[in-house]
């Protein structure tokens, strides 16, 4: 184990499932800032970096998330932070977002539907971060 | 008997009149469908070529002259001229999405030259073929009738009087000598010697002139028939096109919705589910369950306000666009109604909820107040619809404005407001409802947080898509602050204010507060009116709104 803690930055408006996450995570003893809104998260992220970004496709519209991937891309610091995303619609309909907005792919690492299952949130965030050493 | 270039040297199946620029296009392409009047062309002079051959092998004796075969071969080497510009033109008219006037100049041009020189073969036919004895004379009325229904109005006029010229030369210059008189005919048939007698090639000059002009005066007025008819079919067609693309977005529109909703729906679920699962997982630590349960019940009481709300939505989507107009509502009393239901929230966040309802109080018309019960504000609409509408634009001001504040409702009366109306959707709906003469200003007025700029630029309007007036929409603002809300509200007061012919506008300013106005048609008539037309709909000057009506027809 490193002694420096992870940082992981969590996106989602639903302040329920921010706090599901904390719950689940930061036992793990990793660091969790929790945004509600894209902006918020970009500039945590600009800020103090990250180690993994959680990050909820429909925000205060319904292609923030996705544009927000984009608007990293762009941006040669945060271009390869690994993403998770967690969303209630389906791969399939994120998918179909993703295209509508313009971005093709779906540009996460992951996708996990909501509701989440403790373990598999677990082990996902996990093997990213392991997988990082 | 058949040698000639027969009628149909030139024809269109459209016609083209002067100044009628909309429907060019069309008429080019089926000018430039000559192509196949060409290759008729072609046929008939085989056929005339044929016919020469087969005469001659019945009556061996009979002589034709060599110049009508030139004719023949002169109108044939025409033709193939014909076929190279008609190829060339239409090649041009497929490289251009829009044709341009001076490709109409030029097919014009190329029709016209095509008219005159079948005229001035049909002529020289006709000199090598018995002059005015021919009967032939009579294929001068099919090129005068295609050129009425081809070419402009005077071009045709032109045409026509080409072609009695030429008739009229013909027969003039073998009367008078000047051309030499015939030659035998078919031994079976020898010349009449009527081309040499005056009053005949007079009468007959006479007669085809009657005929060319007549048909020329019969055919313009059938191709303006036909010019009113194909233009009210193109407005017919362009105004179906519209409305199926209109419904074509509206369908995306809906669908997008659905997801959307089904989304909105499912997030309190799963924020259920998964916050249920830890509880049961024993994640959540022993302190932990209670909040968390408490999160639970929240959730489950989002959930059936988002399907109360949605309820709400469909309701008021679905309403007869003609029943706010049959009713009308006391907005100064469901003003004091939707306040005192929400004084105790604003009360428990130090806010001052203040109404201010100027009743007759409209100075812009300086028209007193009109009622003596001192209910001067009355306005088109269902009592639960203006209750919805204004609920939610009272309880978001108090809801996003951080206490000590203040929210302010006012009503007044005033003329037609300087905002365009909200623009109206659904297909079937009458896009030019008449202007109402008065309309009732209500804003709510809160020293809020404010909404971003960005929430409030639409797409097309500012309570447009993109905008929080869309359905699910939330302004950023909001959502940082962790204010709950269904994102439903303002959607809400979009469809009424939609659905009753009414303005809405809001402006803001982050930090400092937002006003949300929306203006409905007023009812202006006076206690005692009402009274007996309580359900006779408006008064005069606002009409029942109709459903979609095709617009009168000009024909």
């Amino acid at each position: 184990m490193n002694t420096q803690a992870k940082h992981i930055v969590l996106i989602d408006d639903d302040p329920d499932m921010r706090e599901a996450i904390r719950m689940v995570l930061e036992p793990l003893g990793y660091r969790l800032t929790c945004c509600a809104t894209g902006a918020q998260g970009l500039s945590v992220l600009r800020q103090d970096g990250a180690d993994l970004l959680l990050l909820d496709i429909m925000l205060s519209t319904p292609t923030e998330g996705i544009d927000l991937c984009q608007s990293m891309k762009g941006d040669p610091k945060l271009r390869a932070l690994p993403i998770i995303m967690i969303s209630a619609v389906g791969q399939t309909t994120g998918m179909d977002i993703a295209l509508e907005a313009g971005g093709g792919v779906l540009p996460a690492e992951l996708f996990l539907e909501k509701p989440l299952e403790a373990q598999v949130l677990r082990d996902a965030v996990q093997r990213f971060l392991s997988n990082k050493e | 008997m058949v040698d000639g270039p027969g009628p149909s040297a030139v024809a269109a199946t459209s016609p083209l009149s002067d100044g009628q620029e909309p429907y060019r296009t069309g008429a080019l392409l089926s000018l430039l469908r000559l192509h196949w009047f060409i290759r008729l062309r072609w046929a008939l002079l085989f056929t005339a070529m044929a016919v020469l051959m087969v005469e001659r092998f019945i009556w061996p004796t009979s002589v034709r002259p060599g110049a009508l075969l030139a004719v023949l071969l002169v109108l044939a080497a025409v033709n193939l001229w014909w076929l190279s510009i008609s190829n060339e033109l239409w090649k041009r008219t497929r490289a251009v999405e829009v044709v341009e006037p001076h490709l109409i100049r030029k097919a014009l041009a190329f029709a016209n030259a095509q008219v005159a020189v079948d005229l001035l073969a049909l002529t020289a036919i006709l000199r090598y073929t018995g002059g005015v004895e021919n009967p032939m004379a009579i294929f001068y009325l099919f090129h005068v009738a295609i050129g009425a229904l081809v070419l402009t109005r005077w071009q045709a006029i032109i045409q026509a009087a080409w072609a009695v010229l030429l008739y009229t030369g013909m027969g003039v210059a073998v009367l008078r000598g000047w051309l030499k008189p015939l030659f035998a005919f078919l031994p079976a048939l020898p010349p009449l010697g009527l081309q040499e007698r005056p009053e005949y090639v007079l009468a007959a000059i006479g007669v085809l002139a009657c005929g060319v002009f007549g048909t020329l005066y019969f055919t313009l007025k059938i191709a303006e028939r036909f010019d009113e008819h194909e233009h009210l079919l193109r407005a017919a067609n362009e105004a179906l096109l519209n409305s199926e693309m209109a419904i074509r977005e509206l369908q995306r529109r809906r669908s997008r919705f659905m997801q959307t909703a089904a989304h909105q729906l499912k997030s309190p679920l799963a924020g259920i589910q998964t916050l249920a699962g830890l509880i049961r997982d024993g994640i959540v630590p022993e302190a932990g369950v209670r909040p968390t349960c408490e999160r639970i019940i929240r959730r489950c009481a989002d959930g059936i306000t988002q399907v109360a709300e949605l309820l709400t939505l469909a309701r008021i989507q679905e309403a007869d666009p003609r029943r706010n107009r049959t009713a009308s509502v006391d907005v100064v009393e469901v003003i004091r109604d939707v306040c005192e239901r929400n004084r105790p929230q604003a009360k428990a966040k130090q806010i001052t909820l203040a109404a201010q309802v100027g009743e007759g109080s409209d100075e812009a018309t300086g028209e007193p107040a009109t009622e003596a019960e001192g209910h001067g504000l009355r306005v088109w609409l269902d009592r639960a619809d203006l209750v919805d509408c204004l609920g939610n634009l009272i309880e978001n001001a108090i809801k996003y404005t951080p206490g000590p504040g203040k929210v302010t409702v006012t009503a007044t009366r005033c003329p037609t407001p300087q905002v365009p109306p909200a623009r109206f959707r659904a297909p079937g709906r009458s896009l030019d409802t008449p202007e109402p003469p008065y309309y009732v200003q209500i804003s709510v007025a809160d020293t809020g947080m404010g909404i971003e700029p960005d929430a409030l630029a639409g797409d097309e309007e500012p309570t447009g898509p993109g905008t929080i007036f869309e359905a699910f929409r939330r302004g950023n603002q909001a959502l940082a602050a962790g204010i709950p809300g269904t994102g439903l509200g303002l959607s809400i007061v979009r469809e009424v204010v939609e659905q009753a012919g009414g303005r809405l506008r809001v402006q803001s300013k982050p930090q400092e507060g937002s006003t949300f106005t929306v203006w409905f048609p007023a009812d202006v008539r006076t206690g005692a009116r009402r009274a007996t037309l309580s359900s006779a709909g408006p008064a005069a000057g606002f009409h029942t709104q109709v459903p979609f009506e095709p617009p009168p027809s000009r024909g």
